[in-house]
């Protein structure tokens, strides 16, 4: 199983999203829903940096970089938040503890309303544009079986 | 139809009895008043002075034997997917308030301290009504919101998730302009002025026509008659603004194109007809309350923000 932040969950993540729904999740909403989000696809596109802003010492890294090309993942990688912020189109980012409930299932939806993911790159009108999306993204990194940094296994 | 000055007058000045008998269309045509009839934000203080209710004088005794004993499934099940989007609106909109504070002419922040314990109040008043009488139970306000999340919808995230990240932009730059009136469209005009007062209708008709739910009806009549103030002063500084420099109106027209195309997915139904509700009249009143708080600044709409609001999937409660 792959740990949080390092090169194989971030392969993982990239297979996962770009596979997004599985017939499970496609069937807990209405067409409607996933019609939305082809319909904002072609807009999504750029780098999407997710951030965690107190990572445990001795991590591979404390970033995802999501290169993003009509709503799929082109590349996904790790590094430092330092070496992509230019480069990244949105950068949200959250503290070690809430990116652990968010892999552990804690709802994607509050992960957004309460703040524990914030935007501290990028237009908010334009990332809320893709809103479901992005929620939709989150899940699907949720639905990745992952170790925590200390190998303590956080989702199966 | 034009609301009379001898009902104007009765919805002004009710206390929460008063309240119990107060047609809840007699509240919705209180707030809006053409531009120049916008009370001072001072004016809006002093009404809440008089106006303001205790929580706590609710009796939710009748409402549970109602809850439990008239009414069906159904109608309960379309009953809690509407009224839990004001049991977790109102809390958003309660905590994303503050940074507002720093920017805004110095009679707006006495008015909007009143407005800042009415979500308090409004919040507790749901509190309340989740656990006297559908019967969650927790130790605090987030357990009894977490006990109602189950009937949020997903797209629900949408604008209170852009209000959140708004509001905190906000904090960071609180005397930006567009930063303030991109929150203000979000906040006030859309969230309160058309998500809250459009869907605030459906739960209190049904407790008016079916006569059950007696404290919800006035609570909720009150709160409505509280978001009136809101709405009053929210449009107040937007009209300020815009007088200000009318190039402000680029961020209530962005604004609402981000919320249009969020507004234009849903991802389960509500099932409005138990209620007595059809999802096309709850969509026509969204456009109503639209163009109606429009109307108030002085704002309309272009070509493409109209079809984009004929689109939109009425699905979602507000705060």
């Amino acid at each position: 199983m792959s740990s949080f932040m390092s090169a194989s969950w971030a392969d993982e993540v990239k297979d996962r999203i770009n596979s997004w729904p599985d017939a499970e999740r496609r069937a807990t909403k209405l067409d409607d829903f996933w019609d939305w989000i082809e319909m904002v696809k072609p807009f999504v596109v750029g780098r999407l940096a997710l951030s965690v802003r107190d990572m445990p010492p001795d991590c591979e890294a404390d970033t995802l970089c999501l290169d993003l090309e009509s709503g799929s993942v082109v590349t996904a990688t790790v590094c430092n938040r330092a070496d992509t912020e230019a480069e990244a189109v949105f950068l949200m980012a959250g503290s070690y503890t809430d990116w652990m409930a968010l892999v552990d299932g804690y709802d994607v939806g509050k992960m957004v309303m309460y703040r524990k993911l914030m935007l501290e790159k990028g237009d908010t009108l334009q990332f809320f544009t893709a809103a479901f999306y992005w929620t939709e993204l989150l899940a699907a990194i949720q639905s990745v079986p992952t170790a925590a940094s200390d190998g303590k296994l956080i989702k199966v | 139809m034009t609301i009379t000055e001898e009902r104007l007058d009765q919805v002004e000045l009710q206390d929460l009895n008063g309240l119990a008998k107060t047609d809840i269309d007699d509240v919705l045509d209180y707030v809006h008043v053409p531009t120049a009839k916008i009370p001072p934000y001072l004016e809006l203080y002093d009404r809440y002075l008089r106006q303001r209710w205790n929580v706590n004088d609710l009796d939710f005794t009748q409402d549970r034997i109602d809850w439990t004993e008239r009414m069906n499934d159904d109608s309960r099940n379309s009953f809690l997917s509407i009224a839990s989007g004001f049991h977790h609106g109102e809390r958003q909109v309660e905590a994303e308030l503050a940074p507002l504070f720093f920017g805004i002419p110095e009679d707006y922040k006495v008015f909007l301290t009143s407005h800042l314990e009415d979500e308090a109040r409004h919040t507790v008043f749901f509190d309340r009504f989740y656990r006297d009488v559908v019967g969650l139970e927790g130790d605090g306000i987030m357990d009894v919101l977490d006990g109602s999340w189950g009937y949020i919808q997903e797209t629900f995230v949408g604008p209170f998730g852009l209000l959140a990240y708004l509001t905190d932009d906000l904090r960071r730059d609180p005397y930006n302009k567009h930063l303030q009136m991109k929150y203000a469209t979000t906040y006030m005009i859309w969230i309160e002025g058309v998500l809250a007062l459009s869907v605030m209708k459906i739960t209190l008709n049904y407790a008016r026509d079916f006569k059950v739910l007696p404290a919800y009806y006035t609570g909720f009549t009150a709160t409505c008659r509280d978001e009136a103030r809101h709405v009053q002063g929210g449009m107040r500084f937007v009209r300020q603004l815009l007088d200000e420099d009318p190039n402000y109106v680029t961020d209530i027209h962005d604004t609402l194109r981000t919320l249009l195309t969020m507004g234009a997915a849903r991802s389960g139904y509500v099932y409005y007809e138990p209620l007595g509700w059809s999802e096309e009249r709850v969509q026509a009143l969204f456009m109503d309350q639209l163009h109606k708080k429009l109307a108030m600044v002085g704002v309309s709409l272009p070509a493409d923000l109209e079809n984009m609001l004929s689109m939109v999937k009425p699905t979602l409660a507000g705060g």
